[in-house]
């Protein structure tokens, strides 16, 4: 049998069940909340035909927009997430423990601070700091490449730097933008605003499929540098473009929904035990995957303590900080 | 195929390779021995530009090593380096397809194997005996069973040059005999040029065209054919180890013996 057909023979199953996972979690997450809408009317709404006023303004104006972002945001991470792991052949690497998520909100902070209202102010600060932070992790972590923990501890150092500076920038600003800012960076979906969702899903896609055209390029990575420039890979270039797409997916998700972690570390996992490493096919599952997770978690965050909101970042935290740990004592035992 | 003249080159303050001379001919296999930190992997790294010399030039045809970009030089020298971990689950099939990543980098990028690169790399399953493991995660390989796929990535790379690392330093008796045949077809049948790096001396002595040792400091002991640099004289030098050399009976392949520890001396 040829990977090929393997491939063919598998993939579009995959494809298939993880978008009705989501699809149903979408669903799940639409029908969450205070005002109860029976689910014929939901749906109705939802394919365009008309319901109470109320209850249309719940779905479309409300919920369906939170929705969706929780899927932008939860792709984002999780294909992000994939992509650190194998460039810096690490799999417990993810955009939160590596601090590109520190630097990405410490760039928003400094943007809301400037008190911008552009949608593409905040996404482009956020994607400078992202930068900033993965550039220096990597540059200490390169200095000592025998050591996959190097690359961890770099991360956690730079993402306190991170927090440390904003938590000064937030001492500096106005009392009630601190108020906001603090359950920002807990990860919160609460505070986007509607008119980002179209420049989210662009930015966003723009570097998913930059991502996913180096899928294969992704395989030689997980084999080391040294040999993917053996077999002729333009490691340097590679790496940049990589870092760039990445960045801007862990960017736009930040300085939409704040601090979310460990998405972009559980999802690529359970994603590669379910359909293999090949990034072609990771790729697009873990973004498939990680929509439904997080919109999953949003609505459970929605309604675990309702009326009242936790932060969705505390949902995930919650789950994946004892995954990482498992990993750890995982690798400890090989 | 490869020449270096005058190479020196050091790492920070330490000497590794000292004036080194080596033209590299089309069609040999040549074998480099030296004890540990004697900059055998440093040498084939040079060859291939990862590094450049502190002075000296190390040309091929197609111009100076390190100016060579690095999808070129996949084109030219494939590489089996020493053994590491392998994190991430792909399967032996996968891994070796990797190889066809040098010849064809633009169709590499989207979605899968050609049919011509398809057969590649399943006969580069079979002259390696690994068809039985191509389904298999590559984490769960022995380290012989890992070195024989890194050896099929290797040849699916279709170079005419193979630079090896140790290739064989995992391998069980009947595998290193029968990866030993290989190169030695490799070269005799397909003109590939082969420089390996060994601490196998009887293996090299067996399928070497041409030996070259170093001691510890990187300077050249000896370099030539096989019975010329096989002697306990070299090796003592070399290695520091007293080795009895013998010319087999049936053919005149040399053997090496090292001689028998003098445990009497141990124990006083």
């Amino acid at each position: 049998m040829s990977v090929i057909e393997k491939n063919s023979r598998h993939f579009p199953y995959w494809l298939l069940w993880s978008t009705l996972a989501l699809l149903l979690a979408m669903l799940l997450g639409i029908s969450c909340g205070m005002v109860k809408v029976p689910m014929p009317e939901l749906l109705s709404i939802l394919s365009g035909n008309s319901g109470t006023a109320l209850h249309e303004t719940v779905v479309l104006k409300i919920r369906l927009p939170r929705v969706l972002f929780a899927a932008l945001v939860g792709a984002s991470l999780s294909v992000s997430g994939g992509a650190f792991q194998a460039v810096l052949r690490n799999p417990l690497a993810d955009p939160y423990i590596l601090g590109v998520s520190g630097g990405a909100a410490l760039g928003s902070v400094v943007a809301l601070t400037l008190d911008s209202q552009s949608p593409l102010v905040l996404p482009l600060t956020a994607f400078c700091g992202a930068l900033l932070s993965l550039v220096l992790v990597y540059v200490v972590a390169r200095a000592n490449q025998s050591s996959t923990h190097t690359l961890i501890l770099a991360g956690v150092m730079v993402g306190s730097f991170a927090s440390a500076l904003l938590l000064f920038l937030l001492w500096l600003a106005p009392a009630d933008s601190v108020r906001n800012a603090v359950f920002w960076l807990a990860g919160n979906l609460a505070h986007v605003r509607p008119g980002w969702l179209p420049w989210g899903y662009g930015l966003s896609l723009l570097a998913f499929l930059l991502l996913w055209h180096q899928a294969r390029v992704l395989d030689l990575f997980t084999q080391g540098e040294d040999a993917a420039a053996d077999l002729g890979l333009d490691v340097g270039r590679a790496r940049l473009l990589v870092f760039a797409a990445a960045g801007l997916l862990v960017a736009t998700a930040v300085s939409m929904a704040g601090l979310v972690g460990f998405v972009g570390l559980v999802i690529p996992h359970v994603v590669r035990l379910l359909c293999g490493p090949g990034h072609v096919r990771l790729l697009p599952a873990s973004a498939l995957a990680g929509a439904a997770f997080l919109v999953l978690a949003d609505a459970l965050a929605r309604t675990i303590l309702a009326p009242a909101e936790l932060p969705v970042g505390v949902i995930t935290a919650i789950i994946g900080a004892p995954f990482f740990l498992y990993l750890l004592r995982l690798k400890g035992e090989r | 195929m490869i020449q270096l003249s005058a190479v020196n080159f050091s790492y920070e303050k330490r000497r590794i390779l000292q004036h080194l001379d080596l033209d590299v001919r089309q069609g040999e296999l040549l074998t480099i021995l030296g004890p540990n930190g004697a900059g055998k992997s440093t040498l084939l790294r040079l060859m291939r530009g990862r590094l450049r010399p502190d002075s000296g030039t190390i040309r091929w045809q197609e111009g100076a090593a390190h100016q060579l970009s690095r999808g070129k030089m996949a084109t030219l020298a494939a590489v089996v380096p020493q053994l590491m971990a392998q994190p991430f689950g792909f399967s032996v099939r996968e891994m070796v397809a990797m190889g066809c990543f040098a010849h064809d980098s633009g169709r590499w990028n989207r979605w899968g194997l050609g049919v011509e690169q398809q057969r590649t790399v399943e006969q580069m399953l079979a002259v390696t005996d690994i068809t039985h493991l191509a389904e298999q995660t590559v984490g769960v390989l022995s380290g012989g069973e890992l070195q024989r796929v890194l050896l099929a990535r290797a040849l699916a790379q279709q170079t005419p040059v193979l630079l090896l690392d140790e290739v064989t330093s995992q391998l069980d008796l009947g595998h290193t005999r029968s990866i030993a045949e290989l190169l030695y077809r490799l070269c005799r049948d397909e003109g590939k040029t082969i420089v390996q790096v060994s601490h196998d001396i009887n293996l090299a002595a067996d399928i070497s065209q041409r030996i070259l040792m170093l001691d510890s400091s990187g300077a050249v002991v000896a370099f030539g054919e096989p019975t010329q640099v096989l002697s306990a004289k070299n090796i003592d030098a070399a290695f520091g180890v007293k080795v009895q050399v013998e010319k087999h009976h049936s053919s005149d392949a040399l053997r090496v013996y090292p001689l028998p520890l003098r445990k009497k001396k141990l124990d006083r």
